[in-house]
């Protein structure tokens, strides 16, 4: 699930890595719309055969409490991963 | 957040030692307790490394077996590629061929696990458009010549690898297992002496 396909090794990125409880495919389309609001995200993925059903961002200097906030106001659980 | 920061999670992404390991640790996991039996959680367990880490470089577990993929090929080609030019005669290239192969699987037994899951799994079709042609253009292109110069008999594609590489690959599953088909303590060897006997057996047979 992602929302478009950059060329990987062209960028440097940052990538943020979360704990959610995104499970359905309705989920994700939910986020998919929260997360399209954001021009400095270039590319996310939900893994949800993980059981920390992961959401992964590749993106330009976002905080990640911008994207917990964002989840956390759509319902959503969302705990940035330690390294 | 601050620049330092940021610098840190740049170089984290550059880490090569890191994911060095996290790929080695992953295809011994696959090889070992197959695709279904390798979680992000227990290969960030096996590697040392939080599952955060892990998702730095791979988008998913997908990603994951698929990056792995195009590295056990690219490896096993670059060994297969070894000293062969397809504008080579028959007998000369395929032998080349068989002892790259076989010197590829006996000493990457991982490696050749991991490519027959691959194949045998539904992750195959789809990976395999994403492979580099490179290899199956020079595999092509031997044959081809070979059938112009009438060096080898034109079949279906099947049938020429079967006859061609399927008992080389017999052989070495054979010799990796240390079993032949006489059971007894004595162990299958595979030497030069039976990978020759067995090369010259498929080069008459695809004589035309």
């Amino acid at each position: 699930m992602e929302n478009n396909s950059h060329a990987y090794d062209a960028l440097i990125f940052e990538v943020l890595v979360f704990k959610t409880n995104v499970s359905s495919d309705k989920d994700v389309e939910t986020i998919g719309q929260l997360l399209a609001a954001e021009s400095n995200i270039t590319r996310w993925n939900v893994d949800r055969d993980d059981i920390d059903k992961v959401l992964r961002i590749e993106c330009d200097k976002i905080k990640p409490d911008t994207v917990v906030n964002l989840l956390h106001d759509a319902g959503f659980e969302c705990r940035e991963l330690p390294d | 957040m601050n620049i330092h920061l940021y610098l840190s999670r740049i170089m984290r992404t550059r880490d090569e030692n890191k994911e060095l390991t996290i790929r080695e640790k992953a295809l011994e996991m696959a090889v070992r307790d197959g695709f279904d039996g390798l979680s992000m959680q227990k290969l960030a367990r096996a590697a040392g490394v939080s599952p955060a880490t892990i998702y730095i470089y791979f988008k998913d577990r997908d990603d994951l077996i698929l990056q792995l993929w195009l590295q056990e090929v690219k490896k096993m080609v670059d060994a297969t590629l070894e000293g062969f030019d397809p504008s080579m005669h028959f007998e000369e290239g395929l032998k080349i061929q068989w002892l790259n192969r076989a010197r590829f699987c006996l000493q990457n037994p991982k490696s050749m696990h991991f490519l027959e899951q691959v194949k045998f799994s539904p992750y195959h079709e789809a990976f395999f458009k994403k492979m580099d042609n490179t290899f199956l253009k020079a595999m092509s292109d031997f044959v081809h010549h070979a059938i112009i110069r009438k060096e080898v008999v034109k079949l279906p594609v099947e049938v020429y690898w079967s006859i061609a590489f399927a008992p080389l690959y017999q052989l070495v599953k054979m010799h990796m297992s240390g079993r032949g088909l006489r059971g007894g303590p004595e162990k299958f060897v595979l030497d030069d002496k039976i990978m020759n006997q067995t090369l010259k057996l498929v080069l008459k047979a695809l004589k035309p």
